[in-house]
């Protein structure tokens, strides 16, 4: 009987027992056709290796990994805070040129103390109340001309 | 090509209105001098039989186009598009109010009808200035407390100040005298016709429009100056001249005015018709300048038709 591919490759990992391994050596010096398979096998699996291998070395992490890791975040970071910064600075304009310089004293809050967003949220209605719909849209759609659309969504803008 | 034209004529608009009265204005000092240092008041006549109506009726035709601009800027259900669309009644009263006291009421000048003996000058004048006076004003009035509305509801309206409050008193202290002369004046005995009866009710609703006014301006001095504040600020720029206006008229009426004093008191009126015109011109500005072109209140198709008609 002949030994299955299981069988055959318990073998050639020399997981088999003493006795086992010794049956099926001589079953393969006699059976040309599970030599065959043995030395198909054994191919098979030093290809298997090889591409693990190859793999390995695409993903291994280069030696200034974490360094690269480290300096792309605080770019994207710098990128963010910058962003913010032209965001608030857009909008404060806008605003300014609308309702007038002191419109931040009246509705409390205001670009030193808040959020590129939260300025948005409340600048947004008060256009859509004074110049009317379609204007404030054009108004905010300007505010967002320009900005990179990665940094804005780092910044939670859009 | 119509469409182009109406957005660059609209886009310097409050610099050409301010410019153009002012140059009037000018105009109109050379007269006033000859009247006072003189007495000849045939140049003064002249002026504001012909200059000066034609100037009113155009600032008063600009402010219902501008009105309407301003209006078509705001989708329905927007709360501006009413407060615009009483305006717009307004200037309408205005505009048919200034034509028939300014051009049909007057026996010369730019009446078309003037050598005609049947036509009733005298009637189209009180037409004129009941339609641009108390009408224009209850639309007005309507107007105003919607935006006042807006404002509060936009959180922009502040805390009434003292000196405010002061105001406001001296103004409701006015109307509530008006009001007694009014019924004085009303005694059982007294037959008026309708326009007597109507123009009774302007001292009182000027007051109204004054108390509105106060509060826009508290409202606009606390933001800053912004295109919407300007708006804003020239209506309540208008009701303050009205009201200049108007004393000035009571003040010619009751008193041996100097010479000089009285003419200054006539030329306030083209101030006032100016920063109604004014108003909704800022109006117009702040949307244009957000949105290029501007919706117009017609169909741009209609437009085309107006400026190019079919053959």
């Amino acid at each position: 009987m002949h030994p299955d591919t299981a069988t055959l490759l318990a073998y050639r990992d020399r997981q088999l027992s003493a006795v086992a391994q010794r049956e099926i050596q001589l079953h393969i010096a006699g059976c040309a056709r599970c030599s065959a398979a043995l030395e198909r096998l054994s191919k098979e699996w030093e290809h298997i290796l090889a591409e693990d291998a190859a793999f390995r070395r695409l993903c291994a992490p280069p030696r200034d990994g974490l360094d690269r890791v480290l300096s792309a975040i605080r770019e994207r970071g710098r990128a963010a805070s910058s962003t913010e910064s032209e965001l608030k600075q857009k909008i404060v304009e806008q605003l300014e040129v609308y309702f007038g310089s002191r419109i931040w004293a009246v509705l409390g809050g205001g670009p030193a103390s808040e959020q590129g967003t939260d300025l948005l949220a409340k600048a947004e209605p008060l256009l859509t109340t004074f110049i009317g719909r379609r204007a404030a849209a054009a108004v905010v759609a300007e505010i967002h001309k320009g900005a990179d659309p990665r940094a804005c969504l780092d910044a939670g803008v859009m | 090509m119509g469409n182009a034209f109406l957005y660059r004529a609209a886009r310097p608009a409050p610099a050409l209105l301010i410019g153009l009265t002012f140059a009037v204005l000018v105009l109109g000092v050379f007269p006033a001098v000859e009247w006072v240092t003189t007495g000849n008041e045939g140049t003064l006549r002249l002026f504001f039989d012909y200059i000066g109506a034609l100037w009113l009726i155009a600032l008063s035709l600009a402010e219902l186009g501008f009105c309407l601009l301003a209006r078509a800027q705001f989708s329905p259900g927007e709360p501006l598009r009413r407060v615009w669309s009483l305006a717009s009644l307004g200037a309408a009263a205005h505009a048919v109010g200034s034509i028939l006291s300014q051009a049909l009421g007057i026996p010369g000048g730019l009446n078309p009808f003037a050598g005609n003996a049947g036509w009733p000058a005298a009637a189209a004048r009180e037409w004129g200035l009941t339609i641009g006076g108390p009408l224009q004003m209850i639309f007005l009035a309507s107007a105003l407390a919607f935006a006042l509305k807006t404002y509060r509801r936009s959180g922009l309206l502040p805390r009434i100040r003292p000196a405010d409050w002061a105001l406001l008193a001296v103004v409701a202290g006015f109307a509530v005298w008006q009001i007694y002369e009014v019924v004085l004046y009303w005694g059982p005995n007294k037959t008026g016709n309708f326009h007597e009866a109507i123009t009774v009710i302007t001292d009182p609703l000027l007051c109204l429009l004054l108390a509105e006014a106060i509060l826009i301006r508290r409202s606009v001095l606390n933001m800053g100056w912004g295109l919407t504040g300007l708006c804003w600020s020239a209506f309540t720029a208008a009701i303050f001249l009205t009201s200049v206006g108007n004393i000035g008229l009571w003040l010619t009426t009751n008193f041996a005015l100097p010479r000089a004093l009285e003419a200054s008191t006539w030329y306030v009126w083209f101030l006032v018709y100016a920063a109604y015109a004014l108003a909704p011109a800022y109006q117009v500005e702040a949307c244009r300048r957000a949105v290029r072109p501007l919706v117009l209140p017609l169909k741009p198709a209609l437009w085309g038709r107006l400026w190019r008609p079919a053959a």
